[in-house]
């Protein structure tokens, strides 16, 4: 196992055991999203009520940012729900959930979870 | 190479681009310092002096790959270089390439020609069975010499033969081999080698498209500007202001390669293959992709872990590799694979270097 601080074990866990992991059967709105630099991949799930998320997930393959930061993410819209505000998160949302610093190629990692989503909301 | 904090880094990603010795960067210096001017132009002493040492190293290169310095045309790098050949000639027919091509000598072809695509055996090394009648309706092969990924050494030769005697000429994407090996162009017998002087130790922004003379005062010119007008080959494909200074470090570079010898660079270079091939093959769940006989390039996976992560792990020890497709998709998407961690060698790199990636490797 690579060495790591407690940050990267959060990082580590998130990105290879996410609860978030999977598809819902009853998504309002899906989206995948690729880098074309690395080939990894995301999709996210979305059940939408009025005004708020109700559900979410996603399903992915990437290396341990991307999938980490999508669990990060999927975590944060599920606690967070309300749409308008979901609307709003941006790069720093994503580095401050991942509190850890990336090199500028890994914050492209990083980033795909953001993009999906940006997507899956339009 | 040290670290900001003065730690030595090593630096595993030649293939990428390679570092450059002091004598390159003094070239370059002296350049901007003592006569800075442009070539073919003034009527002045700095003018003339670096005319006469851009065409000096006109005259090197074509020494150093055995070819005319009438033939040797200055370019940004091989991507260019190809993309020339691409976009000037025009003879009709349709382009052989291989599963291995690096997106420079894939995507130049795909937008303009219908294309026939070499499958590697699972050696990595080209499956050549049936070539005869793959080359029907073929007018251009476009093939790599060392694959950057694999690190498969072509046969050349025998893909020329074979070639002309279907009726169709040879463009070789040389970046991986020139600098690491020695490229006699007459001994290949192909009709068209590209390569970029910073993976040979020279500067960035300077590539060589090598091509038959015959050919190119067929051709019409590529870029149309300054310095062209009314001239033959090579000068008509050097339209504007050349990167005079990435010339004179490509020669300097050349000079370099030269004292060192070529053969000796590539008996350092396959010695240090070999005990990184031997040292790789010995860590658990990790598969190398590619023959044993190859250049100094080396692709390789770790069962579950991502080839970026690999990467940042490295990186934090003071290693540099690259990971990612390595602009070759076809290849990637041939191996079943979506990335791959690749290290590459040259001359700077010992078995040191090695030793010290095995053992963070041995961390995971």
């Amino acid at each position: 196992m690579l060495k790591t601080d407690l940050t990267e074990e959060i990082i580590l866990q998130h990105g290879r055991f996410s609860l978030y992991r999977g598809r819902l059967k009853d998504a309002t709105f899906s989206a995948v999203m690729e880098n074309p630099l690395c080939g990894d991949s995301l999709r996210i799930d979305l059940k939408i009520g009025k005004d708020e998320v109700l559900d979410a997930a996603f399903e992915g393959e990437g290396c341990l940012i991307s999938q980490a930061a999508a669990s990060l993410l999927i975590g944060k819209v599920k606690k967070i729900k309300d749409l308008k505000k979901i609307r709003k998160f941006n790069e720093k949302t994503i580095l401050k959930l991942l509190r850890v610093e990336l090199t500028l190629s890994r914050v492209q990692c990083a980033m795909l979870s953001l993009e999906a989503l940006r997507k899956v909301l339009k | 190479m040290l670290s900001k904090k003065g730690r030595k880094r090593i630096y595993l990603d030649s293939a990428s681009t390679s570092l450059k010795p002091k004598q390159v960067v003094d070239a370059v210096v002296d350049f901007y310092q003592n006569y800075t001017a442009n070539v073919h132009r003034g009527i002045y002493r700095e003018s003339e002096e670096a005319t006469q040492k851009y065409e000096g190293v006109r005259e090197k290169i074509a020494k150093f790959i055995n070819a005319e310095s009438n033939e040797i045309i200055f370019t940004k790098n091989t991507t260019e270089a190809i993309n020339l050949v691409a976009k000037t000639w025009t003879k009709p027919g349709k382009i052989l390439i291989s599963v291995m091509e690096h997106h420079s000598n894939y995507l130049p072809w795909k937008e303009l020609r219908e294309l026939v695509i070499l499958d590697i055996n699972d050696n990595g090394e080209l499956d050549l069975t049936g070539l005869d009648k793959k080359l029907e309706g073929v007018s251009l092969v476009a093939i790599t010499h060392v694959s950057n990924v694999l690190g498969t050494i072509n046969p050349v030769s025998e893909i020329v033969r074979k070639a002309h005697k279907a009726g169709a000429l040879v463009l070789v994407d040389g970046a991986q081999a020139v600098g690491h090996m020695k490229v006699d162009i007459k001994k290949l017998g192909c009709d068209f080698y590209c390569f970029s002087g910073h993976k040979m130790l020279g500067p960035s922004g300077v590539g060589v498209l090598w091509m038959r003379k015959s050919i190119a005062e067929s051709l019409s010119p590529f870029l149309l500007g300054g310095g062209m007008v009314g001239q033959d080959t090579p000068h008509k494909f050097e339209a504007g202001t050349p990167n005079i200074e990435g010339v004179i470090g490509l020669g300097a570079a050349v000079d370099y390669l030269n004292k060192l010898g070529i053969d000796k660079i590539r008996q350092h270079e396959k010695a240090l293959t070999e005990y990184a091939l031997k040292k790789l093959s010995k860590i658990k769940n990790l598969t190398i992709y590619g023959p044993k006989k190859r250049g100094a390039i080396l692709a390789f996976n770790i069962a579950g872990i991502h080839p970026h992560d690999l990467a940042s792990f490295l990186d934090k020890q003071g290693i540099a590799i690259r990971a990612g497709h390595h602009c070759a998709m076809p290849l990637h998407e041939r191996l079943g694979i979506k990335s791959s961690a690749r290290v590459s060698f040259h001359i700077y790199n010992t078995a040191k270097d090695i030793d010290r990636l095995i053992k963070c490797l041995k961390q995971i």
